[in-house]
């Protein structure tokens, strides 16, 4: 409880003892018929197709560069290159081209890229995770390795294996099977920039995961294993960052020295660098109460969200929301036809809830608990009367979408929606301004 | 697969507004249960009478939504009227408006007050507005405060024939006892006292009193508050930051007045509406801020308002015109606080505390400014009220009532005089008013005890009844002249008069006898010792002047000194201490004196 200041967190239900009572799934790669890559990134940057209709390819094979950032894609399968055709970029939420590559079944691998050793100078190890195409897992697909590019005055790495939207378990299974390979992939990235320390973050109440990584790192004096409070959305970097150094930043955290990653992404970095494997395949959690045996399971990259779903029992007799991703911060999709790509952590399918929306009742709970420390009714009021200056002076921009205004809302209202609408008409009219 | 869409987040937290108002109502529902009960204790036409008015209130609220509904209905965009409707009262929520209204409300108010007072909230202060969520006042608070302005006279403490139940005098309640000192004297709410009105600071607090409906439960009424901030019903910043600047500034106030610091306190919070209007009306959501800075600080407003009005405005009772205020200012505040509420924290802090600093400051100010003045040999040492109803002095004229205020100095003699009635129509001359004024400043309590009654002949006005003399009864204005009498009496019918003598010699040595003799007044309800005065004998001339400085020290000895204790001294080192004899250098046979006088004027006392 604060007197004054936003509490910026709040203890939500967690849902996730379903999806982790079953070990891991792979999928059988039979079923994979074709995958799918969009040629078109989350910030609307465009991919140059590196293959053309009719080329082979291996598992591990580029097949288009983002010039944006120099991120290039792999193949997650081998096969044929069939076609490149429009389709509904779930990333985007427009249709774009899609590079479609048929499966021959026989998942034959690409030479590995060049290994990095670990006491390698960090301009190689930047270098090598440029390569290899590493991008953020955590959902956000940042292109990793411009985080760690030139940057000086960083003293800690953090790792973040907090995961606290609800219903995914894909970080926690991975950090119990892989703890060794974060920690590695941790050292790597301090490496790069020369912090002398390293912190993993994991939720409280995890033991098993915990005591992976504690195991994994006993011998390593300059990582700490932290646990943070089991609050939503803990996982996010101010939030993570403000938990564990007491201080608030601006728009990066490497303004106060810190640099955050996700552990899958750490997991991705340690097999690029030790064995030059680049992700092709990815651990979704398939859950939510419409899903009658939840559980994690091995895509590759680009498969069909339909070809997963049909893998567990789906009770057909309700209407229920697609969300890829958690129940907090996805967009709902209009059917199962997208492809799934490397920073796609779950598929969440809740049953459909008709609320009635009734006035504002003006009680602050949505200011209380936003963790940016804006004022969404406030927002929500200036949005109404299209006052951009007001928009601008509530710093509007600030919002992650993290949900919590309108999970706490008791009126029903959707103030999380409204944030984004205020957002783009702020945004729209201060491009126009710029004219 | 049945796929639909929908907005993220799809997770929501259970608990709804509805979830919140059953809450309140739960908490508003254990006020009024005590309400009820303490009515029927009353009798049961008290009882049923709570029961009745929220009831009506209810009803009248009910029907209020329905003409609100019926207004913005339209067939194109509503659907059903009746599904419409429905879903229009249930989401308005008018019932907890209708329910915390009729807790203000006094018992004996008639129902067509309390059902124009309902209709008026509902209606006019809610759905005119734009109903729930955009309304700008609170609509019980001002439904009260319409009722005040537009009834006022008519909402009652009691039913008729109970005038004096349940500790009031007729017509008034308690709070206005408390700080009714006749009009012309400030500082009612400052130097009013407990012992003004019939109840005690226990019953006070328990709601052993009649007042508003549920106003009165205070311990009650902050147990239910307390269980409702626990469970964020209501914000607790605004209820502590309003109680503490109310706490703050009373503290202060006590010290500037002089007044005993901790009875000042209790008294703050117990009287009147101030703890029930902080729990249930400042808390209001839709009419507070939305940002835990903002409802601070219309807690820090509401405080210093509602104390403002109680020390320095006309009215007993401040709570529901503060309330108004404060909902004057919440867009303002809300407009006011920009940007991130987790950043530069300096801001609220620094801010809310130099407001409460302030209103404190003002607060204190104000008082010590309103405060009757302390001016040299007009020291206010005690002033009582009393007050007196005439008849008519004559066919053609109205009977009048009047309320009188005395002012006492240390030796009980009349030293200021206020009255706001005392004659029907206005047939003093100024002259005639100055002569009775004169008079009456000119004496002691105990000559004006001595004075006999002017008495009325039938029927007449102006004439003296044949054989009466005295410089109070004024021939011509003989009603009057009664009614100030009768006023004067009123006021100081608690303090009695003993006459006490001692005959020793004045001192060692002394050749001449020198009685010395002293009134003793004694306050009959507390059985204390007012003062004294010393009519002659104290002191020879030469020792008058040391005995004249050492005087008060002694004096102080007595004042407020139960008879009892008094009575039981066998010497008067008791009364004096240890080296009394030799207290004053000089004069110690005086208070040696003083202390057999006073002896002989009590002696007997209680009997």
């Amino acid at each position: 409880m604060r007197l004054f200041s936003t509490i910026g967190r709040r203890k939500i239900p967690a849902h996730k003892k379903e999806s982790i009572a079953r070990e891991p799934l792979v999928i059988d790669i039979q079923k994979v018929k074709f995958v799918y890559f969009p040629l078109v990134a989350g910030n609307n940057a465009v991919c140059e197709p590196l293959v053309k209709v009719g080329d082979k390819v291996k598992v591990g094979t580029r097949i288009a560069f983002r010039q944006q950032f120099s991120v290039p894609l792999f193949s997650s399968v081998s096969g044929v290159v069939m076609a490149i055709e429009k389709r509904f970029n779930i990333i985007t939420g427009r249709p774009c081209d899609h590079l479609v590559i048929a499966n021959d079944f026989k998942m034959e691998r690409e030479a590995p890229l060049s290994v990095v050793a670990l006491d390698a100078p960090k301009e190689h190890i930047v270098e090598a995770i440029k390569e290899a195409g590493i991008v953020g897992l955590g959902g956000a697909g940042f292109p990793t390795w411009i985080k760690y590019n030139n940057v000086k005055g960083i003293h800690t790495v953090v790792i973040n294996a907090v995961e606290c939207e609800p219903y995914l378990t894909t970080d926690y299974t991975l950090t119990k099977k892989y703890a060794q390979k974060i920690v590695t992939g941790a050292r790597y990235l301090q490496k790069a920039v020369e912090a002398p320390n390293i912190v993993i973050a994991i939720k409280e109440h995890k033991e098993a995961a915990r005591d992976a990584l504690i195991e994994a790192s006993k011998d390593l004096p300059e990582i700490a294993i932290v646990e943070v409070p089991d609050r939503y959305p803990m996982g996010w970097e101010a939030t993570l960052i403000f938990e564990l150094f007491k201080k608030r930043y601006n728009r990066l955290p490497s303004e106060i020295g810190v640099i955050v990653n996700n552990s899958t992404t750490a997991i991705a970095v340690c097999d690029a660098l030790t064995e030059g494997h680049v992700v092709t395949e990815r651990l979704v959690t398939v859950s939510g109460n419409v899903v009658k045996n939840p559980g994690n399971i091995f895509v590759p990259v680009g498969t069909l969200a339909e070809v997963v779903l049909k893998e567990f029992e789906i009770d057909d007799s309700k209407e229920f929301n697609l969300l890829p991703g958690g129940p907090m911060t996805s967009n709902a999709a209009k059917d199962a036809n997208f492809a799934l790509q490397s920073n796609h952590g779950g598929l969440t399918l809740l049953e459909k809830v008709k609320f009635r929306t009734i006035p504002c009742l003006r009680c602050g709970a949505c200011t209380a608990n936003c963790p940016a420390g804006i004022q969404p009714v406030e927002i929500m009021r200036a949005f109404e009367a299209r006052d951009y200056v007001r928009l601008e002076k509530l710093e509007t921009m600030r919002c992650v979408d993290c949900g919590l205004c309108s999970y706490v809302c008791p009126s029903n209202i959707e103030v999380t929606d409204f944030m984004k609408k205020a957002k783009t008409i702020l945004r729209v009219n201060q491009q126009a301004g710029k004219k | 697969m049945k796929i639909v869409s929908g907005n993220a987040p799809f997770l929501r937290r259970p608990r709804k507004t509805g979830h919140i108002m059953r809450d309140l109502l739960i908490g508003l529902a254990v006020v009024f249960v005590a309400a009820v009960v303490y009515n029927f204790t009353l009798g049961v036409n008290y009882g049923l009478k709570t029961i009745g008015i929220m009831a009506v209130s209810i009803l009248f609220t009910l029907i209020s939504d329905l003409i609100a509904g019926s207004l913005r209905y339209s067939k194109e965009k509503d659907g059903k009227f009746e599904d419409f409707i429905v879903i229009f009262i249930k989401t308005n929520f008018s019932v907890v408006t209708a329910v915390i209204f009729a807790l203000t409300i006094p018992v004996g108010t008639p129902v067509y007050v309390v059902a124009i007072g309902s209709i008026f909230s509902t209606l006019v202060v809610k759905h005119a507005f734009g109903g729930f969520g955009s309304n700008i006042f609170n609509p019980a608070a001002l439904g009260r405060l319409f009722l005040a302005l537009a009834f006022g006279g008519q909402l009652k403490a009691y039913l008729p024939g109970g005038e004096t139940l349940g500790g009031l005098e007729a017509g008034v309640t308690v709070t206005s006892q408390f700080a009714n000192f006749g009009s012309g004297v400030s500082g009612k709410f400052i130097l009013g006292g407990i012992a003004n009105t019939n109840i005690s600071m226990f019953d006070l607090w328990l709601g052993n009193y009649s007042g508003g409906l549920g106003e009165t439960f205070t311990i009650v009424i902050l147990l239910v508050g307390v269980v409702l901030a626990a469970r964020e019903v209501i914000n607790w910043r605004t209820p502590v930051f309003l109680f503490g600047t109310v706490a703050l500034s009373s503290v202060f106030i006590a010290l500037v007045a002089q007044v005993n610091i901790l009875d000042y306190l209790l008294l703050q919070f117990g009287l009147g509406g101030l703890v029930f209007g902080a729990i249930f009306m400042f808390t209001d959501p839709v009419s507070s801020p939305t940002s835990n800075y903002g409802k601070a600080l219309i807690g820090i407003l509401g405080g210093l308002f509602n104390v403002l009005i109680r020390i320095a405005g006309s009215y007993p009772e401040g709570t529901a015109f503060s309330i108004a205020l404060v909902n004057v200012l919440s867009p303002m505040i809300d407009r006011l606080i920009e940007g991130r509420t987790d950043t530069k924290l300096w801001k609220p802090y620094t801010v809310s505390a130099v407001m409460v600093a302030l209103s404190v400051g003002l607060l204190t100010g104000v008082s010590a400014a309103i405060l009757p003045a302390r001016s040299g040999n007009d020291l206010y040492f005690a002033a009582y009220e009393g007050s007196y109803s005439s008849p008519k002095p004559h066919a053609s004229q109205e009977a009048f009532t009047s309320h009188v205020t005395v002012g006492l100095n240390d030796k009980f003699h009349i030293v200021h005089l206020e009255y706001d009635v005392i004659e029907s129509p206005d047939r003093l001359t100024d002259a005639q008013h100055e002569t009775l004024m004169n008079y009456y400043t000119s004496i002691s309590v105990a000559e004006f005890k001595a004075l006999p009654v002017p008495a009325l002949s039938d029927g007449d006005t102006g004439t003296t009844v044949p054989a009466q003399v005295g410089e109070h009864i004024l021939p011509g204005a003989i009603y009057s002249s009664r009614a100030l009498y009768e006023g004067i009496k009123d006021a100081l019918i608690d303090i009695s008069v003993h006459y006490g003598e001692d005959v020793s010699l004045p001192h060692a040595g002394a050749t001449e006898d020198m009685t010395l003799k002293v009134n003793v007044y004694v306050d009959d309800t507390t059985e204390k010792i007012k003062t004294l005065e010393i009519l002659e004998g104290a002191s020879t001339t030469n020792y008058q002047e040391t005995w004249e400085a050492a005087y008060p020290a002694i004096l102080e000895k007595y004042q407020e000194l139960d008879v009892a204790t008094f009575l039981s001294y066998t010497s008067d080192l008791d009364l004096y201490g240890e080296g009394g004899e030799t207290l004053v250098a000089g004069v110690s046979y005086s208070p040696r004196r003083l202390f057999a006088a006073v002896q002989d004027a009590l002696e007997g006392y209680g009997a």
